[in-house]
């Protein structure tokens, strides 16, 4: 019998958690779970056989995070009310089995992997770095809806993007007034993680992808010992633009699946 | 060490693990990172490593990683 039932407290929650943790169990919850306390009210949870799902409800769909026991398949998914996004990363040498997930549901969606290019890697370059401005933050924001797929691409919410803006975070490319392209990043200690990266259509095979990437590189080599970014393994122009750089996979994959039909 | 080694060899190959001794505060291992690794030493070492384990200090460097495990085996 499988049930649903709500989290009621957070505090309780974050022990059963510790506890999983400490079993070994395979999981894709990589968070503390504190930083979800204040989101309770949107959690659900779902013991079963085997393991413990846990549903996160967000506005337009619910993520999904599983605590595994070391030999359990995944549990069938129940219909919910919108659709149902599992996100997991893994080495690629070592890639989670799909076919378990799509047997409780899950249809394949799309696959990232992770690059990086060491600071020592690169070369000082004279570049006129310019940033886009908190004005610009709706634009800016309406372009990222329109490019980037709307399940997991880790888009900011205005607040943090006007933040973003004001501590120069977002370069951008202009033709006299008008917005190019632009590139958002942000730094996880000493890694330089790019966030995400807009060519406008008007702007394309002109080199501006190229250009910005460049930027971001000479504006954070002095402070950054790494580069990052997740690229989607369907995207041949991304990964060329990449690669000719000098990004290098270090070996991190995120497969994305997702359970569309919903009640 | 030698199977702590080649966990982490295999887990991230882009990182040098003999020279980097603030793995976690250099931002080199991230959560992901060390959610894999600590299922990874308590099946290869039979050992569990609570939440109160997991803090940066123990992961650090893989001399720390290895401290702790140790500890942990003679529990």
């Amino acid at each position: 019998m499988i049930r649903m039932k709500k989290i009621p407290d957070g505090k309780q929650w974050a022990e059963k958690l510790a506890r999983f943790l400490s079993e070994g169990r395979r999981t894709n919850f990589y968070s503390r779970a504190e930083a979800f306390f204040s989101e309770a009210k949107q959690l659900s949870e779902m013991e079963f056989d085997g393991g413990c799902y846990l549903f996160h409800e967000k506005e337009n769909q619910i993520d999904l995070y599983f605590f595994l026991e070391k030999e359990a398949k995944p549990e069938k998914l129940p219909a919910l009310h919108k659709p149902l996004v599992l996100e997991q990363v893994a080495a690629a040498k070592n890639p989670p089995n799909l076919a378990d997930w799509a047997t409780a549901g899950f249809e394949r969606y799309l696959q990232r992997k992770r690059l990086f290019l060491s600071a020592a890697k690169t070369a000082a370059e004279e570049r006129t770095v310019t940033f886009a401005a908190a004005e610009e933050a709706e634009e800016i924001l309406g372009r990222m809806e329109q490019a980037f797929e709307p399940y997991t691409s880790a888009l900011p919410d205005l607040e943090t993007l006007k933040k973003d803006l004001v501590e120069n975070r977002v370069i951008a490319c202009r033709e006299g007034e008008k917005l190019l392209g632009f590139l958002r990043f942000g730094r996880e200690k000493k890694v330089s993680v790019l966030w995400q990266i807009v060519v406008l259509p008007e702007g394309r095979g002109r080199g501006i992808g190229n250009g910005l990437v460049r930027d971001w590189i000479a504006w954070e080599r002095a402070d950054a010992a790494k580069f990052q970014l997740w690229v989607r393994e369907d995207n041949p122009s991304a990964l060329k633009l990449y690669e000719a750089l000098g990004f290098l996979p270090d070996g991190r994959i995120a497969p994305v699946m997702l359970k569309k039909e919903h009640i | 060490m030698e199977a702590l080694l080649r966990i982490l060899a295999e887990l991230r190959p882009d990182v040098d693990f003999e020279e980097n001794k603030e793995l976690i505060d250099s931002g080199e291992l991230d959560s992901f990172d060390i959610v894999s690794l600590v299922g990874e030493l308590c099946d290869e070492y039979d050992i569990e490593i609570g939440a109160d384990d997991i803090v940066p200090e123990n992961f650090n460097s893989v001399e720390a990683i290895w401290a702790l495990v140790q500890s942990l085996m003679e529990d």
